[in-house]
C-alpha cells in the first residue's frame, strides 16, 4: 500500500515534469502568454508560422466553433485574434471595472430602432471562455438555494448545522471582446447572447471607428464595456423575447435538427409536413421582428464563432496605427442589464456574496434563524 | 527530445493514473461497506434491541394471522412500548392559513417566496402534530418528516365550494410516538397470533379551511383510538395503536379521511390449528 503511494506520488511528479518541459518547447507565436497574474490563455491551441485562421475553425452541424486564436468576421471565415486587436490579451477577473450603468430590458417587445446611416452587425456569441469578475443571478436561484439550506437543516443530525449552499451554476460573466474598425459610417451592434447565460461584450473601438448604438438580445444578462459614455444601449432577454413571441432561434440549428428526426424517420408523413411548417414559422417569426427591429435580416447577415472570445466588425487593419488598442476591463465604463442581483470584483466576493444573499434571504423566510425555526427531522440517529 | 519527454510523459503518467483510479475505487468500496454497517446499527437491529431490552426473552412463538412465522421486530409495537418505531406511526394532516405563519409587522411575499417561507416555518404546525398525541394517546413523539403543499383552486375542474381553499397550504406530518397507557399483558401460550384491526372512519368534509376544526376533529379521533384500544385490551388484554392517519384528500381539501390500526396478540387456537 506504501509502496503504491510512494510510486503514485513520484510518477506524477516525474510525469509532471516531463509534461511542463515538454509543453515549454511548444510554438506559441500569436498566442498572447503575458496575461496579468500569470493566467492561462483561453484559446490556447498553438498557433503556427505557416499557419491559417481557417486551420483553427471546425465545422459542427450547428455553429463554426473556434478552436484557437481567432476571431470571427463579416465577409472571411476568420481572422487571427491578434491581426484584429494587435495588443489583444484574455480577459482577467481579477480586473476591477471603474464605472457600471444599470439599464431596465426593453419590456415592450420593441427595440430602439438603428440610427440613420447607421450599417448594423448581427453578430452571435456563444460560450465564450473569458471570465469577468461580474455576477448576475436571480431571485429563484437564491431561493432554490433556500430551499437546498433548509432540506439540509432538516434532514441534519441534532446539533450539527449544514453549510450554507453556493451557487450551483455559473453566474460568472463570460467576456467576448468586439474589435470595431468600421469608419466610413457609424456602426449598430447587435449582440446576440446564443447561449443561456451571461455575457459582458468589451468593445475596442480602431481610430475613427464609431458605434451609434448596440442592441443586446438573448441569454439572462447582457454587459458592455468600454463604448464611449452616452452611446445607446438597449438589451433584451430571453424570457422577454419568448414573451414577445420572438423566441431567438438559429436556422441552421433548427433545419440541423429538423432534418436529423426526418432522417432517422422519427417524422414521416403529416408529422414531417407539420415539423417544417412549425419550424419555418419559428425562424419567420423571428425575424420578421428582427426586420422590423433593425431592418435586416436575421440568418442572412448573422456572423459569429461558437467558443470564440473576439469578434471583428469592419475591415481587418493593415496599418497597427489604424487597429484598435485593447481596452481593458480595469476601470472601464460597463452599461449592463442584470438580474435581480448583480455582484462585482473590487466590491464583492465570489461565492461569498452570493451565499450572504442565501443567508439573508432564508433568514428572513424562516423570520429568525433558520437553524432553529427549521427543525431537523429525526431519523436514524433518534428512531 | 520533445518527442521523448511526451513519450516520458506518458509512460509515467498513465500507470499514475491507473494505479490512483484503482486506489480510489477501492477506498470508494471501504466507505460504501462502513456506510451500510451504519445503516445497519440504526436500522432494524436497534429495534431488535429495543424488543429484547423491553420485553425481555420472549418466550412465544408469533405468527401473523395467515399463520406465517413473524420477528419479534414485526410486533414491535406491542414489544417496544418505549421505543420509536415504523411499526407506530402516526400521519396528520392540516390546513393552515399562511397569513397565521407571520410575526407582527411582517407582510406576505408573493409567488414562489410564499411558498419557501410556509415551508421554512411550518416546522411548528408539525410540532403541533405531536402535540395532539401526547395529549390523547401518546407519552411521547417525534416528528420524522413534515410537508407542506399550496392548495390551488381549479375554476374549471373544481367545485366552486373549493374556491374559499385557494391560497391556504396543506400540512402534513408524519411521527413516530410511544404509548401513553401501558400495552397490556400477552396470552400465556406457545404462540400468539399478531393482529392488527383497521378502523376506517366516516370521511368528514369541512366547509372552510379552519385548522382550529380540524385540530379539534384530530383530538375526536385519536381519543377514539385510544378508547378502541383501550376496549380491545379489556377483551383480549393488550392493545396498542400501531397506526394513525388524519389525511386530507389531495383532489379535494375539504374531505378529511380518519382512520386507524389496533395491534394486539390473541392466543393462537389451538383446535382452530388442529382443523
Amino acid at each position: 500500500m506504501e509502496t503504491k503511494g510512494l510510486f503514485l506520488i513520484g510518477a506524477v511528479l516525474v510525469g509532471g515534469y516531463l509534461a511542463i518541459t515538454t509543453l515549454k518547447d511548444v510554438d506559441l507565436a500569436g498566442v498572447v502568454v503575458d496575461a496579468p497574474g500569470g493566467l492561462k490563455v483561453a484559446n490556447n491551441t498553438p498557433r503556427k508560422a505557416d499557419s491559417v485562421p481557417e486551420d483553427f475553425l471546425k465545422e459542427t452541424p450547428y455553429w463554426v466553433n473556434a478552436e484557437g486564436p481567432v476571431a470571427a468576421h463579416e465577409t472571411r471565415p476568420a481572422v487571427f485574434v491578434t491581426d484584429a486587436i494587435p495588443g489583444w490579451r484574455p480577459a482577467d477577473k481579477r480586473e476591477v471595472v471603474g464605472t457600471i450603468q444599470l439599464i431596465n430590458p426593453s419590456r415592450n417587445c420593441s427595440m430602439p430602432a438603428p440610427v440613420v446611416g447607421a450599417r448594423v452587425a448581427n453578430l452571435f456569441v456563444r460560450h465564450p471562455r473569458q471570465e469577468a469578475g461580474l455576477w448576475s443571478f436571480a431571485e429563484a436561484e437564491v431561493l432554490k438555494s433556500v430551499r437546498k439550506w433548509y432540506d439540509g437543516i432538516r434532514n441534519s443530525e441534532a446539533g450539527k448545522s449544514p453549510r450554507l449552499p453556493g451557487p450551483t451554476a455559473s453566474h460568472e460573466f463570460k467576456v467576448h471582446d468586439v474589435a470595431v474598425t468600421e469608419t466610413d459610417r457609424p456602426v449598430h451592434l447587435v449582440l446576440r447572447n446564443a447561449a443561456a447565460g451571461n455575457v459582458l461584450y468589451n468593445i475596442h473601438l480602431a481610430p475613427g471607428a464609431r458605434v451609434a448604438g448596440v442592441s443586446m438580445l438573448g441569454g439572462e444578462a447582457n454587459a458592455v464595456a468600454n463604448l464611449p459614455r452616452g452611446t445607446p444601449v438597449a438589451a433584451m432577454d430571453d424570457a422577454t423575447l419568448r414573451a414577445c413571441g420572438a423566441t431567438q432561434v438559429f436556422a441552421r440549428s433548427v433545419n440541423f435538427v429538423l432534418e436529423a428526426e426526418i432522417k432517422a424517420d422519427k417524422l414521416t408523413g403529416e408529422r414531417e409536413e407539420k415539423a417544417r411548417a412549425e419550424a419555418a414559422a419559428k425562424i419567420a417569426g423571428f425575424n420578421d421582428w428582427f426586420e422590423a427591429q433593425f431592418g435586416i435580416n436575421a440568418d442572412e447577415t448573422l456572423f459569429g464563432l461558437a467558443f470564440g472570445n473576439v469578434s471583428l466588425v469592419g475591415p481587418m487593419p493593415t496599418d497597427p496605427d489604424q487597429a484598435p488598442a485593447y481596452a481593458p476591463l480595469a476601470d472601464a465604463y460597463v452599461v449592463a442589464q442584470t438580474e435581480r442581483f448583480f455582484k462585482v470584483a473590487g466590491l464583492h466576493e465570489w461565492p461569498k456574496a452570493y451565499m450572504a444573499e442565501v443567508q439573508q434571504a432564508g433568514t428572513m423566510l424562516a423570520g429568525g434563524d433558520p437553524l432553529t425555526v427549521v427543525k431537523p427531522e429525526f431519523y436514524t440517529t433518534e428512531w | 527530445m520533445r518527442g521523448f519527454g511526451a513519450l516520458g510523459a506518458v509512460i509515467f503518467l498513465v500507470p499514475a493514473m491507473v494505479i490512483g483510479a484503482m486506489q480510489m475505487q477501492m477506498m470508494f468500496k471501504m466507505n460504501k461497506s462502513m456506510g451500510e454497517a451504519f445503516s445497519a446499527e440504526t436500522g432494524p437491529d436497534r429495534i431488535e434491541t429495543a424488543v429484547a431490552e423491553e420485553s425481555g426473552e420472549i418466550a412465544f412463538r408469533i405468527v401473523g394471522s395467515r399463520g406465517q412465522d413473524l420477528e419479534p421486530k414485526q410486533a414491535a409495537a406491542l414489544l417496544a412500548p418505549a421505543t420509536f418505531t415504523r411499526e407506530r406511526l402516526a400521519q396528520l394532516s392540516t390546513i393552515i392559513d399562511p397569513m397565521s405563519l407571520l410575526q407582527p409587522g411582517e407582510t406576505m411575499p408573493e409567488g414562489e417566496m410564499r411558498d419557501v417561507l410556509v415551508e421554512a416555518r411550518i416546522a411548528k404546525v408539525a410540532d403541533a402534530a405531536c402535540e395532539h398525541l401526547v395529549g390523547t394517546i401518546a407519552g411521547n413523539c417525534g416528528v420524522i418528516r413534515y410537508s407542506t403543499r399550496m392548495i390551488s383552486h381549479d375554476a374549471e375542474q373544481d367545485p366552486p365550494e373549493l374556491a374559499g381553499f385557494d391560497g391556504y397550504y396543506r400540512v402534513e406530518t408524519m411521527a413516530v410516538f410511544t404509548p401513553k397507557d401501558s400495552v397490556g399483558s400477552f396470552p400465556q401460550t406457545d404462540t400468539v397470533v399478531y393482529q392488527e384491526r383497521e378502523f376506517n372512519l366516516e370521511a368528514w368534509t369541512i366547509p372552510a379551511p379552519s385548522r382550529a376544526t380540524i385540530a379539534a376533529r384530530t383530538q375526536e379521533v385519536l381519543l377514539a383510538a385510544g378508547h378502541a384500544c383501550d376496549e380491545m385490551r379489556a377483551v383480549h388484554g393488550n392493545c396498542a395503536v400501531s397506526d394513525i392517519q388524519f389525511r386530507i384528500s389531495r383532489h379535494d381539501s375539504r374531505k378529511i379521511h380518519p382512520q386507524f390500526t389496533l395491534a394486539y396478540f390473541s392466543p393462537m387456537q389451538t383446535s382452530a390449528r388442529a382443523e
